[in-house]
């Protein structure tokens, strides 16, 4: 119906030395891994004004690779979120699995990459939380005196106060290296699907070491898909070295007090902030549960 | 754009806008009238494909996308002896999906399917409530959903037996 329009250019590149050529010549282009994103915009297709340069990432082989070592994991950005899942899936930290499974199903992670979870612009991934607390580092390629360079990057010197996650123009996520460091405590909540209900989904991630009865090296991120993620140091403070179990006049203490830190960075809308609530008050309860089980082991 | 592909067992070569979606594709340039729905991305569910045998939304996926790669829309699908089991099972448990959904919810049963017939272990529940919320449709619940499944895969492995 609309074939007389122009339609864009799609670059092909078949490695990351044609990538760096095409990238060159056209740095205004889009970048494209599987495009679920993109492509539900609602102007997506007519569209008279579309970025009339696209560059394909899937064919690029050096996006498709896995590699670990006895510290850490490396995966190209083009992996999708079920290959990451199956190829990780004794390594990865458990934190991360429950992450990735409560993303869509098993049809809709075929069709996300790993890059292109990250660096969505319309809503924050649970993924971007977990990975933060997990000391996660990017690799990015991006142009420099129209040069490609390299560099491996920590999540956090990506992200601003707010937990948006801000990525250079003309950069492209190439490997994302996971640490396997071991925590014996993780703990992964979600509610709500991020994707469809954007300005309502919250999710938890925790991890700590649980020392004898308390709580140790605690890391907490809370993501909210229309807004970004927060973690902070104070939050840490709060957690680490806990007593456990909680009791329930010091968890409301403690909640009141993280819910005070969110407050002062996003305004919350009231389902949200509920939201928070309770799954900050499920975590604390599943920690009780938790010490409770063992030490009557 | 020149793309070539195959689209229900045939070798297309199609010169279309290398943005069109291939929901687009499939109901303005091939005609195929298994499509009822238009969401546009709304993510309704309705416009369930195979592409090269997985469950995909074909609203989601660009024509430069499809280089070289195989589709099958219910159409085609229909007349597979795949289908044939998927029809037993909803025939044997006595739940269908509605007119509505009907081709999507059998695609994706299809792939679900596949996915397990080749290992032996079968889909949990929470995966399966996961798979079925792709479709926006509450016209099956889930019990029965996992009764079809579970049905398509017990003939589908029979067959394969009786094949070997």
């Amino acid at each position: 119906m609309f074939e007389s329009l122009s339609s864009p250019n799609i670059h092909t590149p078949q490695n990351l030395a044609e990538y760096a050529n095409t990238i060159t010549h056209y740095p205004q282009s889009s970048l494209w891994a599987f495009g679920s994103s993109i492509m539900d915009s609602e102007n997506f297709y007519p569209n008279l004004n579309a970025n009339v340069e696209i560059i394909y990432l899937g064919l690029i082989d050096e996006l498709y690779k896995f590699q670990r070592n006895d510290r850490a994991v490396e995966f190209g950005s083009m992996v999708n979120l079920n290959e990451m899942l199956t190829s990780g899936k004794s390594i990865l930290p458990q934190v991360l699995i429950d992450t990735l499974k409560s993303i869509g199903s098993f049809s809709i992670r075929n069709r996300i990459s790993l890059g292109g979870a990250i660096a969505n612009k319309k809503f924050t991934s649970a993924l971007i939380g977990t990975f933060y607390i997990l000391d996660t580092q990017i690799e990015l390629r991006y142009l420099k005196k129209k040069r490609l360079h390299n560099h491996f990057f920590p999540i956090s010197k990506l992200v601003e106060k707010n937990g948006e996650l801000i990525l250079p123009d003309t950069s492209l996520i190439s490997r994302i290296r996971i640490s396997i460091n071991s925590y014996n405590y993780q703990y992964f909540v979600t509610v709500d699907d991020p994707c469809l209900a954007t300005s309502n989904a919250v999710s938890l991630a925790f991890i700590c070491n649980l020392e004898q009865i308390s709580t140790t090296n605690a890391r907490l991120a809370i993501t909210y898909p229309n807004k970004g993620f927060f973690s902070s140091r104070d939050t840490d403070m709060l957690i680490n070295n806990l007593q456990l179990p909680i009791e329930p006049s010091a968890q409301t203490e403690i909640i009141n007090k993280i819910l005070n830190q969110i407050g002062a960075e996003f305004v919350l809308n009231p389902i949200q902030l509920d939201r928070t609530t309770k799954l900050l008050s499920s975590l604390m309860n599943n920690l009780n549960y938790t010490i409770f089980t063992t030490t009557h082991e | 754009m020149k793309i070539e592909c195959i689209i229900d067992g045939k070798i297309l070569s199609l010169a279309i806008n290398s943005n069109k979606p291939l929901l687009d594709i499939l109901t303005e340039n091939i005609d195929n009238e298994s499509i009822l729905v238009k969401c546009r991305g709304n993510h309704c569910g309705n416009c369930v494909v195979l592409l090269d045998g997985e469950a995909v939304l074909s609203c989601l996926v660009p024509a430069f996308e499809l280089r070289s790669k195989t589709i099958l829309t219910f159409e085609g699908f229909s007349k597979t002896k795949n289908y044939r089991d998927i029809e037993r099972a909803y025939n044997s448990t006595g739940h269908k999906p509605c007119q509505y959904c009907y081709n999507s919810k059998t695609l994706l049963i299809e792939s679900i399917v596949n996915r397990y017939s080749i290992t032996n272990t079968l889909p949990d529940i929470s995966e399966l409530i996961s798979e079925m919320n792709i479709i926006k449709c509450n016209c099956l619940d889930i019990h029965s959903f996992k009764e079809i499944i579970y049905t398509t895969i017990s003939y589908r492995k029979r067959r394969n037996v009786r094949k070997s």
